[in-house]
């Protein structure tokens, strides 16, 4: 499949096919890095890549722009609305057509869902969201993936546990329907009743073929075995008790106590920031890749990057 | 079908539009989907509540002066009230007649009811549907991607 001038909005406009291209091409990124002294490729130098978050961002901006930055483009854009048109309400298909005057891409982050679908439309640029609201963050889901790959081996075949807060989490709806485009994919969604998984995407993705799907409250044996444990943030305003929320977060802490019945090759992923859900004393244990997990996403969005600007890697 | 005995009071129609076979009550939701309830100049009879072998109960609009061929409305009218018909009348004559039906992507149709949907923003934007599945019919925004049914299904008006 030809990227070139494309755009990446959702993970739902991908195939299993694009999937894997683009995780293929972040590995060869990654090889390739390693081997350069100076650890970067100006593979991408001379085009001017816009850096549009309008709400604020860590990982997702600091990757996307360490990525560009490796690549030897230049970049430009701003962080949070403060000082630029947008306050003076401009439209967003206005600043759109206006940086696309100025860059040959965009990767933005906007709190309105389906923005970056409306600028890909518009711009005349390939688009890349880095979050459109509680709706798509398609570069977190492929990092994602690309750890579990790069940890794993493989995807097909695999039990990934999805845990905490399944209801409002973009990142596990995403990184479940993308899980399901592979084969023989075992899921345990392991949340409290109140943050279960919609029954609209578990019905969507229980209708591909061989794959498996099994919906608990409890962290179980079966959990702990699996091959990745993917934990997600109980997050407080979700709660009008404030007891209950005290009560359903310590029902899903992983520590190190709980650690002890995993198996030793289990990795616990998540896409950051944790609060309490990952006790500190996990940190240091081998089944631990959160934070290598955020560091893959920098040769992923090389990938993508080069991708869509139609480089061969 | 309407009685011989309602037909008396109603004029045919010479030059305009018939929807048929709408469910009972939804016939005032159809006018204002074509925008026609503020209309003071339009000749509309609205035919409410009769019989029908079909529906059991139906209503009946025919429009004076009004010939509706935008794929747009007719999208509307088929949200409102599936498994109506259309016809075209000019000069007394039946020029065109079919049910409505529903495509499989619907363009400035319906509205997305998820205030924080790019759609209901301050934008040169038109809204856009998937269909998923037409009977229940459910429908996914192209950009929010939230999937909509039953309520959450709104015309544009």
């Amino acid at each position: 499949m030809n990227f070139k001038g494309r755009s990446i909005i959702s993970i739902r406009d991908l195939s299993v096919d694009d999937i894997t291209n683009i995780l293929g091409t972040a590995q060869k990124i990654e090889s390739l890095t390693s081997q350069s002294p100076s650890k970067t490729l100006n593979i991408a130098k001379g085009k001017v890549i816009a850096s549009l978050f309008f709400e604020p961002s860590t990982r997702t901006r600091l990757s996307f722009e360490t990525a560009m930055q490796m690549l030897g483009a230049k970049v430009i854009g701003f962080s949070g609305t403060e000082g630029t048109s947008v306050k003076k309400g401009e439209t967003l298909k206005d600043t759109a057509l206006t940086v696309a005057q100025y860059a040959d891409m965009i990767v933005m982050r906007h709190p309105l869902e389906g923005s970056a679908r409306y600028v890909s439309e518009v711009a005349g640029i390939p688009v890349i969201n880095g979050g459109d609201g509680a709706n798509q963050h398609p570069t977190q889901t492929l990092l994602d993936l690309y750890t579990i790959a790069k940890r794993k081996g493989k995807i097909s075949g695999l039990t990934i546990a999805m845990v905490g807060d399944l209801k409002y989490g973009r990142t596990v709806h995403s990184l479940a329907y993308a899980l399901s485009l592979f084969d023989n994919i075992r899921l345990i969604f392991v949340s409290p009743e109140e943050l279960k998984m919609p029954k609209y995407l578990v019905d969507e993705i229980s209708k591909k073929q061989n794959i498996d799907i099994v919906e608990t409250r409890d962290i179980s044996d079966e959990v702990l075995k699996s091959d990745v444990i993917y934990v997600t943030r109980i997050q407080k305003e979700r709660f009008p008790d404030p007891q209950e929320y005290h009560r359903l977060k310590s029902a899903y802490v992983i520590d190190a106590k709980l650690m002890e019945g995993a198996a030793k090759n289990t990795i616990v992923m998540h896409p950051l920031p944790r609060v309490d859900e990952i006790s500190t004393d996990v940190d240091t244990m081998e089944n631990a890749v959160y934070f290598p997990q955020a560091g893959n996403g920098v040769p992923v969005r090389m990938a993508l990057i080069l991708l869509l600007l139609g480089y061969d890697v | 079908m309407v009685s011989e005995k309602e037909e008396l009071v109603i004029t045919k129609l010479k030059d305009g539009t018939v929807i048929d076979h709408i469910p009972a009550g939804k016939s005032l939701d159809i006018l204002n989907a074509l925008g026609l309830l503020k209309d003071k100049d339009r000749k509309i009879a609205a035919i409410m509540c009769v019989k029908s072998r079909k529906l059991g109960k139906k209503d009946l609009l025919k429009i004076e002066d009004f010939y509706l061929e935008s794929k747009i409305l007719e999208g509307k009218i088929a949200i409102i009230a599936p498994g109506s018909n259309i016809s075209i009348i000019k000069d007394y004559i039946l020029i065109s007649k079919h049910e409505v039906s529903i495509s499989d992507r619907l363009v400035s149709t319906l509205r997305c009811i998820n205030p924080d949907c790019i759609s209901n923003a301050k934008e040169d934007i038109k809204s856009r549907f998937d269909v998923l599945s037409r009977f229940p019919l459910k429908v996914r925004c192209h950009y929010c991607e939230r999937t909509f049914c039953d309520d959450g299904i709104v015309v544009d008006v």
